[in-house]
């Protein structure tokens, strides 16, 4: 048993969905369940911040896995194909949600078109804590766009893709989604800077 | 911008997939292609049928 659960640790993404669809056991979906699970949960937890709702996306895109893996190509990756099957499945939810009038829509921002796409961010320290605050800000699309980019390392024209997009539509909505969460970073910082200065004067005034 | 390829990995929540979930869903994997296998087999039996009922018929 040991030697069957080794050699399943040494197979490739790809080679474990050839295997579950040619032998249809399990056990090679239940590897690839164990390689991917919390990081398909964490991506839905990220957008949709309640654990349970996180919980319930994650089964529907296995099963949507499941259903789609006949489609799998085997020169694409895996994981990439996974996250696209999950960014899509946690945006499609989350529109449904927001054209209920759940969640309300967040204010366009404009964005000089010859702004340098690697210029949005050019701080030395970025405050973790503080862009965790800008990124809750973001819509689902701009926060998809920005992991799918910056958390799964995925190219252009594989978001371009995902996104049934062109490649330059894709690096407009990056820039965009950059400057909106610059915008959102420098406003909390600006928040707290204030919150801060108010407190000194009501500790002065105290004194006084 | 490097510093966006550094951080958005530390954003993810240090959350964990709850355990149940996997029995959950491999339960109903189990559940979708038994009952694929069942039309599947319905279907060919009852297709069968038909044959061997046309067939005689066309013969008389």
């Amino acid at each position: 048993m040991e030697v069957i659960v080794k050699s399943i640790q040494t197979y490739s993404d790809e080679e474990l969905v050839h295997l579950f669809i040619t032998t249809q056991r399990n056990r090679y979906f239940e590897a690839l369940y164990e390689r991917y699970a919390d990081k398909v949960y964490r991506k839905c937890l990220s957008l949709v911040k309640e654990p349970a709702k996180a919980e319930d996306f994650t089964h529907d895109i296995f099963l949507k896995l499941i259903l789609k893996l006949g489609t799998f190509k085997e020169n694409a990756r895996f994981s990439t194909w996974l996250y696209s099957i999950t960014y899509n499945y946690c945006m499609d939810q989350l529109r449904v949600v927001q054209k209920r009038g759940e969640v309300y829509g967040e204010e366009e921002i404009m964005t000089p078109a010859e702004a340098d796409l690697d210029s949005v961010f050019e701080e030395d320290e970025i405050e973790l804590r503080r862009l965790q605050q800008a990124m809750a800000q973001l819509n689902t699309d701009e926060k998809t766009l920005l992991m799918m980019k910056y958390q799964d390392d995925m190219s252009i024209r594989e978001i371009a893709e995902v996104l049934g997009v062109t490649e330059s539509a894709v690096k407009m909505r990056l820039l965009r989604s950059r400057a909106k969460l610059r915008k959102r970073y420098f406003e909390t910082m600006l928040f707290l800077g204030l919150l801060l200065s108010k407190l000194l004067e009501l500790i002065k005034y105290l004194i006084n | 911008m490097n510093n966006l390829n550094e951080l958005f990995p530390d954003l993810e929540p240090d959350a964990h997939v709850p355990a149940h979930l996997q029995k959950v869903l491999l339960s109903e994997i189990d559940f979708i292609r038994d009952s694929m296998q069942v039309v599947a087999l319905f279907t060919s039996v009852f297709l069968d049928t038909a044959l061997l009922s046309v067939v005689p018929l066309e013969e008389k």
